[in-house]
């Protein structure tokens, strides 16, 4: 079998952590009704677990397939995955988002917002002076959620977090 | 008929949904125009926001954005080479070219008449078509609507992505992501890990809002350091006689992306390239060689993008079938609006109808105006920078996500939705499917099962009901293509096909 479609780094462990997910997914599909009947509650998950786990197999033979026979060294292939999957904007994003989260929950959605928007902003315009950066990003972070506030609160009617 | 343009006017004489129309399309062409941020995107954060709203105010907002982001996206792949919504890749292809000769101005004149074209010629087929398919779709059983709704997420599954298995495993995980929680038909809980927090399902909002909002802004932080390019741009307004040079290819186009859009899955890209491939063998003289600024290149695409907006909305409309990502998204949006679009909405609800229609032609007018008008905001407003703008989506997408049902469960899952979103994403796995099949999901699972019963869960039965019926007959031909056209032994097939073919004709 011969693929069509570029490799990605680190597809092959992706894959496989996919259809270890799918298969703890199909044990709880199975506790729903097995298969009694093909109208029966657990067929319809059972059939998409099948869908999904037979297609992922192709794609794990894919990934196989397309591993090279000289393999690198491990930092070059770590490297390159950081590359294409996690670059540094992205590896300080998703915990930032998370510890946004959190701050909604403990400081309310003004003051957890301000610190996300002035951190982010801060972050990701690393190329400018540190104090024109960090005075843009708290003016941008104050005008936003203030607009936001204003906009959403009063013309949507939507509540907060 | 005087009922038809009653509610076809709506918009036009109530000052407050004009002004929603117009204030939808502007952002919609502001939106669209910025390269990271998606009409479906948009729309997706937007959905939760007008909750509170009459359904008609949400809907002229929605249907404005829609409109307008589809033309936007042209905007910035003439003068940054940057598509700005996927509509607008084949745009690219002539209009920066274009752009580097400095005729950005002219190019950007001429899009925004032939997109103004497309999408009158696709509201007129909107109009026309969708009360005859309501019609038949009226006899429809439920085999039917199961058979569409595979077909829907096959065909956006082969025509996005890397591979079709890639767009089936998108697709399935949607499905199963729509299974979660109390089976409408037994009450029993389906996929829940004995949480009672997961017996009400996943807010299928908050998956969209995380897959087109969070995941596209993360897959947006890889390219966060790419310069901002400034903006020249002169006089836009076309003459008369290059709109009527190029009036037959906008028109033909045209017709393309109403055929794609109608197709449930395919939308405006597809629609856009299908079209572009149509002028390059259909021009045999273009105005330069296509590639290099060729304006039969930029008329194309952007008929064929604009015209797909009114074709995607038939199915929508009468058929409870999403025609792409945008109109699966505002299927939620009348889900939450208590509607249920279907063959029975044209009968029960027609006023909905003419009034989609109506708003559609109305942001059509308006894109024209705000297209021709206002180039020195335009330039400004994308000219901001990612490192600014990324991250207020990110708020944008928490706060709509909050506002789903005012509970923080919901933000903490269009997260969790963002970042598997962001991971399928770089390994090639389109979003379109995923979200897709959180909508068909329930109608293909609904009406299988419906099926099943009136078979008595016999298999012979089901088979046979798939064949002896012609309009299932034919959806049932439209899936074994579909398939068939992923394999790879798709393209020796078809070669032998044309051969025979040419030998009976020789």
């Amino acid at each position: 079998m011969t693929s069509s479609h570029p490799r990605h780094p680190g597809e092959f462990v992706l894959t496989l952590l996919l259809i270890a997910g799918t298969l703890l997914l199909g044990r709880e599909a199975l506790r729903i009704s097995g298969l009694s009947g093909p109208s029966s509650p657990g067929f319809g998950p059972l059939a998409m677990i099948v869908v999904v786990l037979v297609g992922l197999l192709v794609e794990l033979l894919r990934a196989a397939l397309g591993r090279s026979g000289e393999r690198e060294p491990t930092p070059v292939r770590l490297r390159r995955f950081a590359a294409a999957v996690l670059p540094p904007p992205v590896l300080g994003a998703v915990p930032l988002l998370i510890l946004y989260l959190i701050g909604l929950e403990l400081l309310g959605f003004v003051i957890a917002s301000i610190v996300f928007l002035t951190v982010a902003i801060g972050l990701l315009l690393h190329d400018r002076p540190p104090h024109s950066r960090i005075l843009l990003a708290v003016a941008v972070a104050g005008g936003t959620v203030a607009t936001i506030r204003l906009l959403f609160q009063e013309l949507f009617q939507v509540l907060l977090p | 008929m005087d009922t038809a343009l009653g509610y076809f006017l709506t918009s036009w004489l109530d000052p407050d949904l004009l002004v929603l129309v117009a204030v939808g399309t502007l952002a919609g062409i502001y939106i669209g125009a910025i390269p990271g941020l998606s009409v479906t995107m948009a729309v997706s954060i937007l959905i939760s926001f007008t909750y509170a709203w009459d359904t008609n105010e949400a809907l002229a907002l929605m249907v404005g954005i829609y409109m307008g982001g589809v033309y936007g996206g042209s905007r910035t792949a003439i003068l940054l080479n940057i598509p700005g919504a996927p509509a607008a890749i084949a745009t690219a292809l002539d209009g920066y070219p274009l752009a580097q000769r400095g005729e950005a101005g002219r190019a950007i004149g001429v899009t925004t008449v032939v997109s103004f074209i497309g999408g009158l010629v696709g509201i007129a087929a909107l109009g026309l078509a969708a009360p005859l398919v309501a019609e038949v779709s009226l006899m429809f059983a439920p085999r039917d609507y199961m058979l569409l709704g595979i077909l829907g997420l096959l065909l956006v599954a082969s025509l996005s992505g890397e591979s079709l298995v890639k767009g089936v495993i998108a697709g399935a995980i949607g499905i199963l992501v729509s299974m979660v929680g109390l089976d409408t038909m037994t009450a029993q809980p389906r996929l829940t890990f004995g949480s009672t927090a997961l017996l009400s399902g996943v807010s299928y909002v908050a998956v969209m809002i995380g897959m087109f909002g969070i995941a596209e802004a993360l897959v947006q932080l890889h390219t966060i350091g790419s310069p901002m390019v400034k903006q020249n741009v002169d006089r836009i307004v076309p003459s008369l006689a290059t709109v009527v040079k190029h009036l037959p290819l906008a028109l033909r186009c045209s017709a393309i992306g109403v055929w794609i859009g109608a197709l449930p899955g395919a939308g405006g890209d597809i629609a856009a390239l299908m079209a572009y491939d149509h002028a390059k063998k259909s021009i045999e003289k273009p105005s330069r060689p296509f590639g290099q600024g060729a304006y039969e290149g930029l008329v194309a695409p952007e008929a064929a993008n604009n015209a797909a907006v009114g074709g995607a909305f038939i199915p929508m409309l009468t058929l409870g079938i999403p025609g792409d990502a945008v109109t699966a998204v505002i299927i939620a949006a009348l889900f939450v609006h208590g509607l249920r679009p279907g063959p029975n909405l044209m009968v029960d609800t027609p006023h909905l109808f003419w009034f989609t229609v109506g708003n559609l032609t109305l942001a059509n007018i308006f894109m024209l105006v705000f297209g021709l008008t206002g180039i020195r905001l335009f330039a400004k407003i994308v000219e901001v920078p990612k490192a600014i703008l990324l991250p207020i989506v990110g708020v944008l997408s928490v706060v709509g996500a909050y506002a789903i049902n005012n509970n923080l469960a919901d933000v903490w899952w269009a997260v969790g939705f963002g970042i598997l979103g962001y991971v399928l994403r770089v390994y090639g796995y389109q979003l379109g499917p995923v979200v897709l099949g959180v909508i068909l999901g329930p109608i293909v699972e609904a009406n299988f099962r419906r099926t099943m019963i009136g078979v008595h869960e016999s298999w012979a039965g089901f088979a046979l009901e798939l064949v002896s019926h012609p309009i299932t007959l034919v959806l049932l031909l439209g899936i074994v293509s579909s398939v068939l056209r992923g394999t790879p032994f798709w393209p020796r097939l078809a070669a032998k096909l044309r051969r025979s073919a040419g030998r009976a004709a020789g």
